[in-house]
């Protein structure tokens, strides 16, 4: 066995000491990710920590957690540098973006990857059961929101649109604006006549018998190819400096993908713990609801056509925004 | 002539002296105040000046636009929209008078029904010992409870619309209203009361002529704070229970990142809450306070 010498252990030594590089090799990278928490939406972060996708792509992933319909927040912190990626809600990085393009700065976000397409429900009270849907738009009927800007209201009335040649202003119903956790009481005490909103609350107000499914966007109800309902987004400037960071936190997000489309049912435990709701509730959520996240250049084009360009008839969206690029940049996800 | 009479014509009589120095002494005064009033107006004015150009400093140097739009900005957003001559599409459902005028009906109406019932009771507890020991701690156990944390009660209660959010600012506003006229009447000075038994004085005439106008400037305080709080609890009403009114306005503009509309929206509420009080606890104060001739604290 050869010797090693003293010029050896010298020169391995300083080698060592003057290459933090070799050292930092083996550190994970941080990211720092918000997530709407709890949410049934946003599970696939779930997915990615408890099956080690993170660990695998050598990320340290840091969770902000944002409560439920606070997503306005979450693109806010991102927007301030607080956040490196940030999940939940949809058309709040558009907003933003076009808030940023009129006043002549370039947008700061980019929506990198989707998730739950179709996932919008109207459910409506036991008391009305029509069997299509042009049999009550002329009825006076009070359909809750979450407000005004609700992505289910942008994303009904892109249907009525595209499906029905209607414009929102031509149907009879009232649109009051209440928090999802108090459409099912409002729903229970008569106060309103349905709601249009998402998982869990459509699978709640079922099992609790305060109202029926009518339409569900994800099973074709709303037009076929419904798109993604959640957004994943970031930074364009952390993009531009860590795209390698950010396209293996995608790669761990598509393996997390892989992980439930292999077996839904067995992530019901984690979901349940995610998502904060009864096994029950979120085994029947789960048959419609779909968490895996990716999104395609036709589906966020979908996206646009369909919810993007009502939002800018409405006002909400600049007509200089343009979906690519002031919108999407699906260059990260490994499609 | 004599010399006594001489000296009698050509001097002023003492009255005359009196009234003369008098009058001086009031346009002095009168002088005085008008100084001070301008002094204050102008101190007051270059207070607010230099904010609001700190604020066009800040918000354009710093390139801030977004999230402090700056004065000149906010302040033709709020000129557009009062004279619904909108820049950008308006995106909060009726027009900014309906939303006042919504906010203002549900301020108003929550803050006479607290008034109705917070000031006879407090005047009643103040005065009966018996009666603040059973009462007292029902009143004190309530009053820690944030008014916001009425909202889902009173949606459940009272559904969504008017009344839910009227009965939070109702909660929000009785207690000031309660505890400041409950110590005005528990603080009488007993010599009053008592002197006027002496002269007869039983319980309504003791209610009328002593007990409310010695508790009068309590309850000015507990309406000029209790309208402060109607305003308050207005808008975190409407954020979570009605899709009318300001607060609304407010919700939905942080939904659509303008700014500019935030502020408005905040602004819009700091006038229409100043002008409230001057009109409603200002009136009221004066009208009380002259006619009884009490100072307000």
């Amino acid at each position: 066995m050869a010797a090693i010498s003293r010029r050896t252990v010298l020169l391995s030594a300083s080698a060592f000491a003057f290459t933090p590089h070799a050292v930092r090799a083996v550190d994970p990278d941080t990211v720092r990710f918000g997530v709407l928490y709890p949410n049934l939406t946003t599970v696939i972060h779930a997915i990615a920590k408890k099956t080690g996708a993170y660990e695998r792509h050598n990320l340290k992933v840091v969770e902000t957690r944002f409560k439920s319909g606070q997503t306005v927040e979450g693109v806010e912190q991102l927007w301030r540098g607080n956040l490196d990626f940030y999940m939940g809600g949809a058309p709040e990085v558009p907003r933003l973006n076009s808030r940023l393009v009129e006043s002549g700065s370039p947008p700061a976000l980019a929506v990198v990857s989707g998730a739950n397409p179709g996932h919008t429900s109207l459910v409506l009270s036991n008391k009305l059961q029509p069997k299509v849907i042009d049999e009550i738009l002329k009825q006076p009927l009070r359909i809750a929101v979450s407000s005004l800007s609700s992505v289910h209201l942008a994303f009904f009335r892109g249907y009525l649109r595209s499906e029905k040649k209607l414009e929102l202003d031509a149907i009879s119903w009232r649109f009051p604006g209440i928090d999802a956790g108090n459409m099912l009481p409002a729903l229970l005490t008569g106060q309103i006549d349905g709601f249009l909103h998402s998982e869990p609350t459509t699978t709640l107000a079922i099992v609790n018998n305060a109202g029926h499914l009518f339409m569900q966007a994800a099973r074709g109800d709303m037009g076929a190819n419904p798109p993604p309902a959640t957004f994943m987004s970031a930074r364009r400037d952390y993009i531009s400096q860590k795209p390698d960071v950010a396209k293996r936190f995608l790669r761990a997000i598509f393996d997390a993908n892989e992980a439930y489309s292999r077996a839904p049912a067995e992530m019901t435990s984690l979901v349940v713990e995610w998502s904060g709701q009864e096994d029950k509730i979120v085994a029947a959520a789960q048959e419609r609801m779909n968490p895996t996240t990716s999104l395609t250049q036709s589906q966020a084009q979908k996206w646009w056509d369909f919810i993007g360009t009502t939002m800018v008839e409405r006002g909400e969206l600049s007509p200089k925004l343009r979906p690519f690029p002031d919108v999407f940049d699906l260059s990260l996800q490994p499609l | 002539m004599d010399a006594r009479t001489v000296s009698d014509s050509s001097t002023p009589a003492p009255d005359e002296v009196n009234a003369g120095a008098e009058e001086k002494l009031s346009a002095y005064g009168r002088a005085k105040r008008r100084r001070e009033r301008l002094r204050k107006l102008i101190r007051g004015a270059i207070g607010v000046a230099f904010v609001l150009v700190l604020w066009q400093v800040m918000a354009v140097a710093y390139n801030l636009q977004q999230i402090l739009p700056p004065p000149l900005t906010v302040a033709r957003n709020i000129y557009n929209t009062l004279t619904l001559n909108y820049e950008q599409r308006w995106l909060y459902g009726p027009n900014i008078y309906e939303h006042l005028l919504s906010s203002f009906a549900r301020a108003i109406a929550g803050f006479s029904i607290a008034a109705a019932f917070a000031i006879p009771l407090g005047l009643y507890v103040g005065r009966f010992r018996a009666v603040r020991e059973y009462v007292d701690p029902v009143i004190r156990s309530l009053y820690p409870i944030p008014g916001i944390a009425w909202i889902p009660l009173a949606i459940l209660w009272f559904g969504l619309g008017n009344t839910a959010v009227v009965f939070v600012v109702f909660i929000a506003e009785f207690f000031p209203l309660y505890f400041n006229t409950e110590a005005g009447a528990r603080n009488i000075n007993p010599i009053l009361v008592d002197a006027a038994r002496c002269f007869g004085a039983k319980r309504l005439m003791l209610l009328r002529r002593v007990i409310l106008p010695a508790s009068i400037p309590y309850i000015i305080t507990g309406m000029r704070i209790a309208l402060g709080g109607a305003w308050r609890m207005i808008v975190a009403g409407e954020m979570l229970a009605s899709q009318s009114g300001i607060g609304s306005i407010l919700m939905e503009s942080r939904y659509q990142f303008r700014a500019a509309d935030l502020m408005m929206a905040m602004i819009l509420i700091s006038v229409v809450g100043y002008i409230t009080e001057r009109l409603i606890v200002g009136t009221l104060e004066k009208k009380t306070t002259e006619r009884w001739e009490v100072k307000v604290l």
